[in-house]
């Protein structure tokens, strides 16, 4: 028999002929009894082998977002360097107010004009020395005066310091 | 919640198993080489079903055309992994010598198991669904989840194959 002659309606005679089902009777009762509790226990066994793949899993998810959260573009960026203003607290002592002249009692006459000079010139020179006085800081009020410095974190955080002369860190 | 879904594929699988158990024994007998694995192959279908009842679709037609989808890519898996051919021809060979006797119907049957061993598993699929148990083409595309021209094109590829070994066979 060559090729030529096998045709279609030979090859499926043939095959049926030896059809490898022929002498088989299929499953034994047992066998389907068996198979059928395997197959149906198969169930939740294979639901719990999944629990520790799932864990495995969401483990794996956890570190590949925590990586990228750390590795991300400009986490290696050094930070800005924070802004830092130093502004003088206003003092809480009250400036100094130039004295207010008393008035001098009256005289007569020419009297009343040369103690008037003198003590105009006197007054003005006592007036002029207070209040050069008054605006330059005495060394006490330079000792009690108090300083904040202000400043902002890159996060956008405001620092404020209060800097108190008679306080000290410990 | 997750006991009665657990109940509900536990009855689908049992309904799935009582109706196509026979049928697939029967086809996975004329797909692998001998009976033990057959019985293997069809366990191993359930199992899959098993494991995946979501993936099973519903109704019984669907059911029946995925497990025999499985089965088809168990026997493709053993085929690419055991070397059947080989194994099946050695099988025929020592069979041949021990009974001496060409004509005796073990003897036929091992050669049509050798020829149709010889075919890649989804043609001899389509060849032992149409030939041997009648299934139209139509029916045997939806089965197997391929094209009904498909279907043809291996019907005809086979019947060449089958034709060289069972003429060789033959001239023995």
């Amino acid at each position: 028999m060559n090729r030529a002659e096998m045709n279609e309606e030979r090859i499926r005679r043939r095959l049926r002929e030896g059809d490898p089902f022929a002498g088989e009777t299929g499953l034994t009762p047992d066998e389907i009894r068996e198979m059928r509790r395997t197959v149906l226990t198969a169930i939740p066994e294979r639901r719990h082998r999944l629990l520790p793949a799932l864990a495995l899993a969401g483990a794996a998810a956890a570190a590949v977002l925590i990586a990228l959260f750390a590795f991300r573009p400009g986490a290696g960026a050094p930070p800005r360097p924070p802004r830092i203003a130093a502004v003088p607290a206003p003092s809480p002592e009250p400036a100094a107010q130039p004295p207010v002249p008393t008035p001098a009692p009256e005289l007569r006459g020419a009297e009343k004009t040369a103690v008037h000079h003198r003590r105009h010139r006197r007054s003005m020179a006592h007036t002029r020395n207070d209040t050069l006085a008054a605006l330059e800081p005495s060394p006490r009020q330079e000792e009690t005066a108090i300083r904040e410095i202000q400043f902002s974190t890159p996060g956008g955080t405001r620092i404020i310091w209060t800097l108190t002369p008679g306080k000290a860190l410990h | 919640m997750d006991t009665s879904r657990q109940r509900t594929a536990t009855e689908r699988l049992a309904r799935l198993f009582d109706a196509h158990q026979e049928r697939l024994f029967r086809l996975a007998c004329r797909l692998s080489s001998d009976r033990e694995e057959a019985r293997d192959l069809v366990q191993e279908t359930f199992l899959r079903a098993a494991g995946r009842p979501a993936s099973v679709p519903e109704g019984e037609q669907p059911g029946e055309a995925w497990l025999v989808r499985t089965l088809v890519n168990l026997c493709r898996d053993r085929y690419r992994r055991l070397g059947v051919r080989s194994r099946v021809h050695a099988s025929l060979k020592r069979e041949e010598e021990e009974t001496g006797h060409p004509e005796d119907a073990a003897v036929i049957r091992t050669t049509v198991r050798t020829a149709l061993g010889r075919l890649a598993p989804r043609r001899r699929a389509a060849m032992v669904l149409h030939e041997l148990e009648g299934v139209p083409v139509r029916e045997v595309a939806r089965l197997l989840g391929i094209a009904e021209v498909t279907v043809r094109w291996h019907l005809l590829a086979a019947r060449r194959e089958l034709a060289q070994v069972l003429g060789k066979e033959d001239r023995r």
